[in-house]
C-alpha cells in the first residue's frame, strides 16, 4: 500500500529546546490515522510542518508522493489536502458562507459547486443559523466548526485534523465522526490529533503516539490494545503509572461542611435572603 | 467584611495593571512604574498647586475669571476620565460583577464595591485633590460663601462617577459584541479627533469673518479718508483756504478718522465679549456639570442659591444614576424584571443569500487575484481600524474646507493648482501606507489561510495590492474634486494628476510588499497598533510610511519644470507634466511587473515566519 504521509527524522528545534526529534512518520493511504501524545509532546508541531506552517529544523516529508517544502511542489501538494490547524485559519471580518466562498475560490472549484457544498456543511455542521454573523463573533466551537468545513469543502485526498474534537458538542462530535468513517472508506486519508482517546479508540484504524518529541509507537490499534484498553497503553507508553496518584493532606478527611445552624457572614444578610 | 473585600479588590486591580505592562516588555514597565510616581506626586502637587492658584492667581479675580477656571478645570477632567473610560473597557480583563460572584458575597456587596472601585483612577487621584486645593485657596480670598465649593466639588464627582457608572454597564454589554466593540471605539476616537478641531474651526471662522469685517471697514474709511482729502485739495487750488489751513484741516481729519477706527474697533470688541460671556453663563447654567462653576460665580457675587440648587441638581443626578444602575444590575442577575422590563427576542429565519460580492469575477485578472483581491476587500470594508486609517484623509478635508471656505486666505494664483493637487494626493498616499506596509498582519490568524492555499504567491501579492485600490481611489477622487472647486486645474494638468495616482500607488505598493514580507509586525485586535513592537521593526515601517510622499517626486520634478519654462521661457504649450507622468506610468508598471514576481519568491520562503510574527502576539 502506498503512503500518504512519510517523514525521514523530522526534527524541530526552538532555540535549544527540541520539540520534535528524529520523528519518522508512515502513514499509509486510506487510514484514519491518530496522533497521540502528551500535552506539549509535539503533535501540533509535528502537525504545523507538515502543513507548510512551520519550517523544519531538519529532515524530509512527503505527502502523497510530494514534497510540501519543495516550491516547485508546494502549490501541487496543497491542491491535494485540507488542513484544520490548531489556531484555525479564520478571517475575523468574514462571514460564514463569505469564507467558505473564498476557500472555493482558491481550489478553483466552480460557483455552483461551492455553493452547493457550502449549503451542506453548514447545514450538517448546524452553522446556517448564525452564517450571517462575522467570524469574530463566533464561539470557539463555532469557529472550529467553519474551519473544519472550510477544510473538506475542496474533497481532499488528505484530511489533517488538529485537536477537532475539542469544544465541540456531543451531536457535532457524532457528525464529525460519521463524515470521517465515510471519508477513509472511500479510500481518502485522515491525519487527526486528539485528547479524547475513547474517540480515537473508536474511530482510528492506526495510532502513533508521541511522547517528549519522539515517535515512541507507531501502528495499527489493534495491534497496539493486545486486549487492553488504548487508555492503560497509552499511559504506559508515555511513562504515566499508577504511582504518581495526588497526595494533598488537607483533602484527605471529612469536609468541613458548616452545621445547619451556621450561617456564612457575607456583609450583606438581607440582600442573600 | 466590606471593607477586607474592598482592599483585596484594589490589590488584583493593581495587581492586574502590573502585569498587563509587564507582559508589554521591560521598558514599558519602568514607563508605566514611572508614570505612576509622577501620578502620585502630581496627586499632591495638584493638591497645593490648587490652593496657591486660589490664593495668589485668584486673588482678586472676576467673578467670571472664577467661573472659566473651573470650567477649563472640569473640561480637562472630563477629557481624561472618558479617555480612561474608554481604555479601561478595552482591556480584556475587566473586572465585571460576574467575576465576583461566586465568592461569599452578597449581590449588592458585590455592586457596592465594584462602584468603589471605580472611584480609584488616577484621573481622580489628580483632579479631587488639585479641586479641594482650590476651593480652600478661594475660600481664603472670597470668604465664607466660598465653603459652598466643598460639597459642590463632592456631588460634581458624586455625578460624575455615577453617572459613568451607569453608562459603563450599559457600554460594556454593548461592548461584549467585538464587533460592536470594534465600532464604538472607532466612533469615539473619531468623535474626539472632530470634537477637538471644532474651536479651530470656529476660530478660523471667526477670525476670517472678523478680519473681513475689518477690512472692509478700514477699505471704506480710506475711502472717505480719501474723498474728504481730495475735496480739500480741491478748495486749496480753488483757493478757499490757504496751504497752513489745508495742512491742520488735514490733520484733523487723519486724526478724526483714526480716532473713529480706534472706536470702532473698542465697540466691536467689547460686543464680541459681552456676546461671549452671555453664551458662556447660560452654558453653565444649563449644563448639570458646569453647575459647579456657575455655582462658584454666583456665591461670588453673593447669591448662594444658584450653588445650592447645583448641589441638590447634581447629588440627585448622581444618587438617581446609582440606583439605576443597582435596579439594572440586581434585574439582571436575579432575573426579576417588570413587566415592560425584557421582550422576548423573535427569531427570524432569513433565507440564505449566497455571498454575491465574493463570487465576483474582476477583469483581466484571474480567478486567484478575483479571489484574494475581493476577500480582503471585503475584511477592510467591514474593519474599523482600517476605516479609520482610511477617513482620515476625508476628516482633514472637513477641518480644511471650512478653514478655507469662511477664513480669511489670500485668493491663490492658478500656478498653484497643480501643487496643491499633488499635495493633497501625497496625503491620501500617506493615510493608504498604513494599510500597504503591514498587509499580512491585518489578517492575523486568516493568514494561515494564505499560507494552507494552493495559491501561487503573486496572486496573492497582487490581490492584497488590488483590494486597496477602491478605498484609495474613491476618497482621492473626492480629495482632487473638492481641491479642484477650490483652485480649479487646467485640463492637462487635471488628466496628469488622476494619472499620476497610479504609478504613485503602484510604487508605494512595491515598498509595501517588501516591508510587509521582510518586516511584519504583529497588530492588536481591532486596532492599528503594534503589538509588542520591536524598535527596529517599528523604525523601519516608520521609515517607509516617511518615504511614500517620495513617490510623488517625479510628478512634483515635472510641475516645477512646467512651471520654470512657462516663466522663464514663455514656453506654455508643451504639456511637460502629462508627459512625464505617461512615461513615468510605462516605467513603473513594467517594473512592478518584474519586481512582484521576486517578491512572490521572498514570500513563498518567508511564509512561516510571517505566520509565526502576525499570529504570535495576538492570539
Amino acid at each position: 500500500m502506498s503512503l500518504a504521509v512519510e517523514t525521514q527524522d523530522l526534527t524541530r528545534f526552538f532555540d535549544d529546546f527540541c520539540a520534535v526529534d528524529g520523528v519518522n512518520l508512515s502513514v499509509e493511504r486510506g487510514t484514519l490515522y491518530g496522533f497521540l501524545g502528551p500535552n506539549g509532546a509535539g503533535k501540533s508541531t509535528t502537525i504545523k510542518m507538515l502543513t507548510g506552517i512551520l519550517t523544519p529544523t531538519s529532515g524530509s516529508i512527503a505527502l502523497l508522493g510530494q514534497n510540501p517544502w519543495d516550491p516547485s511542489e508546494a502549490i501541487d501538494v496543497k491542491k491535494h489536502i485540507g488542513v484544520l490547524p490548531e489556531d484555525l485559519a479564520l478571517f475575523d471580518n468574514l462571514t460564514a458562507r463569505e469564507y467558505l466562498t473564498f476557500v472555493g475560490r482558491m481550489y478553483l472549484l466552480p460557483r455552483d459547486t461551492i455553493r452547493e457544498r457550502s449549503e451542506e456543511l453548514l447545514s450538517l455542521l448546524s452553522l446556517e443559523d448564525v452564517e450571517k454573523k462575522l467570524a469574530l463573533e463566533y464561539s470557539h466551537g463555532m469557529k472550529k466548526k467553519l474551519a473544519l468545513a472550510a477544510a473538506l469543502l475542496p474533497n481532499p485526498d488528505l484530511l489533517f485534523l488538529d485537536e477537532p474534537f475539542e469544544g465541540v458538542d456531543a451531536v457535532t462530535s457524532r457528525v464529525i465522526r460519521d463524515l470521517l468513517a465515510g471519508f477513509v472508506a472511500r479510500g481518502s486519508t485522515v491525519f487527526v490529533t486528539s485528547h479524547v482517546l475513547e474517540i480515537v479508540e473508536r474511530i482510528c484504524t492506526h495510532v502513533g503516539i508521541i511522547a517528549d518529541g519522539q515517535l515512541v509507537e507507531q501502528t495499527s490499534l489493534a495491534d497496539l490494545r493486545q486486549g487492553n484498553s488504548l487508555e492503560q497503553r497509552f499511559l504506559e507508553l508515555v511513562g504515566s503509572t499508577d504511582d504518581e496518584k495526588p497526595n494533598l493532606s488537607w483533602l484527605e478527611g471529612e469536609p468541613s461542611l458548616p452545621s445547619p445552624d451556621q450561617t456564612v457572614a457575607t456583609g450583606d444578610e438581607e440582600a442573600m435572603q | 467584611m466590606i471593607w477586607r473585600h474592598l482592599k483585596t479588590i484594589l490589590w488584583l486591580r493593581w495587581r492586574m495593571s502590573k502585569n498587563q505592562w509587564r507582559r508589554a516588555g521591560a521598558l514599558n514597565a519602568i514607563l508605566m512604574a514611572g508614570f505612576v510616581v509622577v501620578a502620585l506626586i502630581s496627586s499632591v502637587f495638584a493638591f497645593f498647586l490648587g490652593i496657591a492658584g486660589g490664593v495668589f492667581g485668584l486673588a482678586e479675580a472676576e467673578p467670571d475669571l472664577l467661573m472659566f477656571v473651573w470650567d477649563v478645570i472640569i473640561l480637562a477632567f472630563l477629557v481624561a476620565w472618558a479617555f480612561g473610560l474608554i481604555t479601561e473597557l478595552q482591556r480584556s480583563e475587566l473586572l465585571s460583577l460576574d467575576k465576583l460572584l461566586h465568592y461569599p458575597l452578597s449581590l449588592s456587596g458585590a455592586f457596592t464595591l465594584n462602584y468603589l472601585t471605580s472611584l480609584f483612577s488616577l484621573t481622580v487621584a489628580v483632579a479631587l485633590p488639585g479641586m479641594l486645593g482650590l476651593s480652600i485657596g478661594m475660600v481664603w480670598n472670597h470668604g465664607a460663601p466660598m465653603l459652598l465649593l466643598f460639597p459642590l466639588v463632592l456631588s460634581f464627582f458624586l455625578m460624575v462617577t455615577g453617572v459613568t457608572y451607569q453608562f459603563r454597564g450599559w457600554l460594556a454589554t454593548l461592548m461584549e459584541n467585538k464587533r460592536r466593540r470594534r465600532a464604538i471605539m472607532m466612533s469615539f476616537t473619531l468623535g474626539v479627533i472632530l470634537l477637538t478641531q471644532i474651536p479651530n474651526v470656529v476660530n478660523m471662522g471667526f477670525m476670517g469673518s472678523r478680519n473681513r469685517h475689518r477690512r472692509e471697514e478700514t477699505q471704506r474709511s480710506n475711502e472717505r479718508l480719501i474723498e474728504q482729502t481730495a475735496e480739500l485739495n480741491r478748495r486749496l487750488a480753488s483757493g478757499d483756504v490757504d496751504v497752513a489751513d489745508n495742512a491742520r484741516l488735514m490733520k484733523e481729519l487723519q486724526e478724526e478718522a483714526e480716532k473713529e477706527r480706534q472706536e470702532k474697533r473698542s465697540a466691536a470688541r467689547a460686543q464680541v465679549y459681552n456676546g461671549f460671556i452671555h453664551y458662556v453663563v447660560l452654558a453653565n447654567q444649563i449644563l448639570p456639570m458646569t453647575w459647579l462653576a456657575y455655582g462658584t460665580r454666583q456665591a461670588a457675587l453673593g447669591s448662594l442659591w444658584p450653588g445650592l440648587l447645583g448641589l441638590v441638581g447634581m447629588t440627585l443626578i448622581g444618587t438617581a444614576s446609582l440606583w439605576r444602575a443597582h435596579r439594572t444590575t440586581m434585574c439582571f442577575y436575579t432575573g426579576h424584571y417588570s413587566k415592560r422590563g425584557r421582550k422576548k427576542k423573535v427569531k427570524r429565519t432569513e433565507a440564505a443569500k449566497p455571498a454575491w460580492l465574493l463570487e465576483q469575477h474582476l477583469p483581466i485578472v484571474n480567478e486567484h487575484v478575483s479571489g484574494v483581491a475581493l476577500v480582503a476587500f471585503r475584511s477592510l470594508l467591514r474593519a474599523p481600524e482600517s476605516k479609520m486609517a482610511l477617513i482620515m484623509p476625508l476628516v482633514m478635508l472637513l477641518i480644511y474646507i471650512p478653514m478655507i471656505a469662511f477664513g480669511d486666505i489670500p485668493k491663490l494664483p492658478s500656478i498653484a493648482a497643480p501643487f496643491i493637487a499633488l499635495g493633497v494626493l501625497m496625503l491620501t498616499i500617506f493615510g493608504a501606507t498604513q494599510l500597504v506596509v503591514n498587509v499580512f498582519a491585518l489578517d492575523r490568524s486568516g493568514f494561515r489561510a494564505y499560507v494552507l492555499m494552493p495559491v501561487p504567491r503573486k496572486d496573492i501579492l497582487l490581490g492584497k495590492n488590488l483590494a486597496v485600490v477602491p478605498f484609495v481611489g474613491s476618497i482621492t477622487a473626492l480629495i482632487l474634486l473638492a481641491t479642484h472647486i477650490m483652485v480649479p486645474l487646467t485640463f492637462t494638468h487635471a488628466v496628469a494628476t488622476i494619472l499620476q495616482c497610479l504609478p504613485a500607488y503602484l510604487l508605494l505598493c512595491m515598498m509595501g510588499n517588501l516591508s510587509s514580507i521582510l518586516m511584519p509586525m504583529a497588530m492588536s485586535m481591532g486596532t492599528m497598533k503594534a503589538a509588542q513592537p520591536k524598535l527596529v521593526v517599528a523604525l523601519v515601517q516608520g521609515f517607509v510610511m516617511m518615504l511614500s510622499p517620495l513617490s510623488l517626486a517625479p510628478a512634483f520634478a515635472a510641475v516645477l519644470a512646467e512651471v520654470w519654462l512657462a516663466e522663464s521661457f514663455r514656453i506654455r504649450e508643451v504639456p511637460i507634466y502629462l508627459v512625464v507622468t505617461l512615461v513615468e506610468l510605462v516605467v513603473v508598471a513594467w517594473v512592478y511587473r518584474r519586481v512582484i514576481a521576486a517578491q512572490a519568491h521572498m514570500l513563498q520562503k518567508r511564509e512561516p515566519r510571517i505566520l509565526e510574527i502576525v499570529t504570535a502576539n495576538v492570539e
